[in-house]
């Protein structure tokens, strides 16, 4: 199989960490029906950092999420979260984990207002982390303060991608999983999510972003992938993005 | 060209098939019950509705036909074209009220629909009610040929029912028949190609209604009776059954579920005494009355295990796909491609 | 006193037993649409679960001495606990499939319970005695209200409404009704769907059951009992669709009231009135009268 290889840090091996990643995926590969989507992902994420998986559409940066998660038909490899393995388990195990995940579609159920959708998600027998109470949501998000009683399918594009990741911090999670955060939003709520980004992260949470759009997560990522046909082809840190701007820009066309 | 051959060989089986051993009334019998299920396959492996009602066709039909036959003096050729034609006037009022539901809806509409036809013939005095019409006479088709002898009776059936089935046969592979195609597969698309969807539906039914009926107007004409139980809802959950057991949209699966179903009742008897002396287990003496159970049974067995049913499975297996409409991938018009 | 040439006294008792069915029709729709909800499966197998909680009461009594009141709350758990079985070893293979093979597999499920019961009790009915502090008619004054019609109303309203409050105004019943739009996501936040949906079976089955104790005084305790009921049910809920609770519970009552007073009227009618109801209503208000929600 030909991997790729990382260009990480203190990379030894599956079972030898020494400061346990919060997320670690070895080998992954994922189907949906008889479609072999990943070929064999390797990525990692410390606690703490913001890593982003960039790549053309089709790429599988999306299914890498949904695999991490557990929403794809059959997974093979190795998926540690927080050093327990995953890759056997069922969606709501991985959760129970403290792992979120924020979908493209975003996902809102008729009939629910905004604080409903918050109110959803039940609290998770897991003692290690606490859902992120509501008045602390709402100092983070203003906006769905104001909007807390309207359905949740009438909320705008903006607010709909916030009450989706408000949404997820209710479950105590804190791995994030974000599937292109900032697509189809205009640049003044792009930036309110960038700072959202940011406060999270010093918060101490981790978060693995996938984003089409450079300009918004080049700035907020610690570390970078790139796909490309269901596999890694790069990797590399923030302090070498301006090198590798060029190849990028080529492959991404922007 | 491969189907045709097939088809001819088999008719000359069945016509030596008496001369083989065969009863001419046993295999009469699973004829009529062979169209039967034809009949709902086109419906339900072709088109993908699911009429739970289908027993309405084949049971009004039977009754239509016997009072024809016994009171009225009709030829046993007009009785059969009156069950053909009773089962398509059904079809179109059940079809024009059941279509307007989609899905599970219009399951539960045909079901509803042929309890109350069951209801009425429970009441309705010329059924005979729950003794049933008995008595009913074979005659002499067109007047000359008395049908009385099981062997002639046979050869009449035989040919009408290989005439009834190669007509089904050319409706699906006419236009009109990939067309029915198309809808299971993609109905969304197909309406935004123009086509009337509900039109297409409705002559679909009206057509399988027909045959069913006509199926069941041959099952009077040779045992001579009808019963409500040939309009009651579990009548209409054997034809699923056999269609189900045999092969959804294939072309003979239904006919050899048919044969397997009929012949596992008739024979059920018979078969639980070899089966207590087999396992030694003596509840299996008792098989004979708990028809119910073995029925259950292999419809769960079906639905788990073999939804393709036997001549689907049996395609699998051999490598080749039997081209059903349920494999037909987006693609319209084409001919045949094996 | 008489209404449209009938005595008030029988119309009015006709009135209540309409009302009673119609609630044996509300509390068995209300079941059977949870379960198409959730599990996008029709549950033929409702009218046998019906006919199981009858019989288990039948057998509670009679073989174990317990008494109506124990039975009540011995069938239904008993029943539902059968209907998780079922759920978990067969139903949960079908879910990615067409429906029809749920309506399929419930319907042979339904011919082996019925069967079974059928080899060991046969098909004439047992009868079933209601508990003594029931047995008694309350005079209104204009007619004679047998205490137990009126047990049976209130205990299924209860149910009903019950089963109304967690659905619409729960944590739980939010997380239920999420699911059916997206098991997917609800799964992500960390819910275990699948035991949910086994649980939401077997509460569906197990007030099927609870009906079906209701109904064993009223009705013959028969293997058949729940094969006529589960078809009118069925035109039931094509009648009022499946979007609504409060639609199919006021579809039901509605029937089961028109039911029971062409009884009195127009007698031969009276089987079939519901599937004219039907018909009618699938001509002019194809939808449904509630809408569909699928």
């Amino acid at each position: 199989m030909n991997r790729s290889h990382i260009e990480a840090p203190d990379d030894g091996g599956i079972d030898t960490v020494t400061c346990e990643d919060a997320l670690r995926v070895t080998g992954l590969e994922a189907w949906y029906g008889e479609s072999h989507i990943l070929h064999g992902v390797d990525l990692r994420a410390a606690r703490g950092e913001v890593v982003t998986l960039l790549g053309r559409n089709g790429s599988g940066r999306s299914t890498t999420l949904k695999a991490i998660m557990g929403l794809t038909d059959l997974r093979s490899g190795s998926i540690r979260v927080d050093g327990r393995e995953t890759v056997g388990r069922e969606p709501q195990h991985v959760a129970r984990l403290g792992v979120g995940y924020c979908p493209e579609e975003r996902g809102f159920f008729a009939g629910l207002s905004c604080e409903e959708n918050l109110l959803l998600p039940p609290r998770l027998p897991n003692v290690k982390r606490t859902p992120m109470p509501l008045e602390e949501i709402y100092a983070m998000f203003p906006n769905l303060a104001e909007r807390r009683t309207s359905q949740g399918t009438r909320l705008s594009g903006g607010e709909q991608q916030m009450l989706a990741i408000a949404r997820i911090l209710r479950t105590g999670a804190d791995i994030l999983l974000l599937d292109e955060i900032s697509e189809g939003l205009a640049p003044v709520i792009v930036q309110t999510l960038a700072r959202v980004i940011r406060l999270l992260k010093s918060r101490g949470f981790t978060i693995l972003l996938v984003e089409q759009n450079f300009r918004f997560a080049a700035p907020l990522a610690d570390r970078f992938y790139v796909m490309e046909h269901g596999r890694i082809v790069d990797a590399f840190e923030a302090a070498r993005l301006p090198e590798k701007t060029a190849t990028l820009q080529a492959l991404l066309n922007i | 060209m491969h189907n045709r051959f097939a088809f001819v060989v088999g008719l000359a089986v069945l016509a030596a098939a008496p001369w083989l051993g065969a009863y001419p009334a046993f295999m009469m019998k699973l004829m009529c019950f062979a169209l039967f299920a034809t009949s709902l396959n086109l419906l339900l492996g072709y088109v993908g509705l699911l009429s739970f009602g289908h027993a309405a066709f084949f049971g009004v039909a039977a009754y239509v036909a016997g009072n024809a036959l016994r009171d009225h003096g009709v030829p046993p050729e007009g009785a059969l074209l009156l069950g053909a034609v009773v089962g398509a006037a059904l079809g179109l009022v059940m079809g024009l009220l059941a279509i307007r539901r989609k899905g599970i809806y219009f399951a539960m509409a045909t079901l509803a629909l042929a309890q109350m036809i069951y209801f009425f013939c429970v009441q309705a005095p010329f059924t005979g009610g729950e003794d049933g019409m008995q008595g009913v006479p074979r005659g002499r088709l067109f007047g000359v040929l008395p049908l009385d002898d099981d062997l002639t009776l046979y050869y009449v059936v035989l040919a009408i029912g290989a005439m009834a089935f190669a007509f089904i046969g050319r409706v699906i592979d006419s236009p009109f028949g990939r067309i029915l195609g198309a809808l299971k597969e993609n109905e969304a698309r197909t309406v935004s190609l123009g086509y009337d969807v509900d039109r297409f539906k409705l002559l679909a039914f009206v057509i399988s209604a027909a045959c069913a009926g006509l199926a069941g107007a041959m099952k009077t004409l040779v045992l001579g009776f009808a019963t409500l139980s040939d309009v009651h809802w579990t009548m209409s959950g054997t034809v699923i059954l056999m269609t189900l057991l045999g092969g959804l949209g294939t072309r003979l699966g239904p006919a050899l579920g048919a044969v397997i179903v009929v012949g596992l009742e008739t024979r059920l008897a018979a078969f639980g005494t070899w089966l207590a002396e087999f396992t030694r287990i003596a509840w299996f003496q008792g098989l004979g009355e708990s028809v119910g159970i073995v029925t259950g049974v292999m419809f769960v067995a079906c639905v788990l295990l073999f939804r393709r049913g036997i001549v689907g499975e049996i395609a699998q297996w051999l490598g080749r796909r039997e081209r059903t409409r349920a494999r037909l991938s987006g693609h319209m018009m084409q001919s045949d491609a094996s | 006193m008489e209404i449209l040439g009938m005595p008030l006294q029988a119309a009015s008792g006709q009135l209540v037993l309409g009302l009673m069915n119609g609630c044996f029709y509300a509390v068995l729709s209300l079941g059977l649409s949870l379960i198409f909800g959730l599990l996008n499966v029709i549950n033929f197998t409702h009218g046998a679960f019906f006919m199981l909680g009858a019989l288990f009461a039948w057998m509670g009594t009679n073989y174990f001495g317990f008494d109506y009141w124990l039975m009540l709350v011995i069938a239904p758990l008993s029943v539902g606990a059968v209907g998780v079985a079922v759920e978990r070893s067969m139903l949960r293979r079908l879910y990615k499939l067409d429906h029809l093979y749920g309506l399929l597999l419930t319907l042979g499920v339904t011919l082996i319970f019925e069967g079974l019961s059928r080899s060991v009790y046969g098909v004439s009915g047992m009868s079933y005695a209601a508990p003594d502090s029931l047995a008694r008619a309350v005079d209104l004054g204009f007619m004679m209200l047998p205490a137990y019609r009126a047990w049976v109303v209130v205990a299924s309203l209860a149910v009903c409404g019950t089963a109304w409050w967690a659905i619409e105004r729960t944590q739980l019943g939010a997380l239920l009704r999420a699911a059916t739009e997206n098991p997917r996501l609800v799964a992500a936040f960390g819910v275990d769907v699948p035991r949910m949906v086994s649980l939401s079976y077997g509460f569906g089955v197990a007030i099927a059951a609870f009906a079906g104790v209701l109904a064993a005084p009223v009705m013959q305790v028969s293997p058949l009992m729940g094969q006529s009921v589960i078809i009118t049910v069925f035109a039931i809920v094509v009648i009022g669709g499946m979007g609504s609770i409060a639609g199919s519970v006021l579809t039901s009552l509605a029937l089961g009231v028109l039911e029971s007073l062409t009884k009195l009227f127009y007698p031969e009618a009276s089987a079939t009135v519901v599937f004219a109801v039907m018909a009618l209503v699938l001509l002019v208000r194809p939808a449904g009268l509630f809408g569909q929600s699928k």
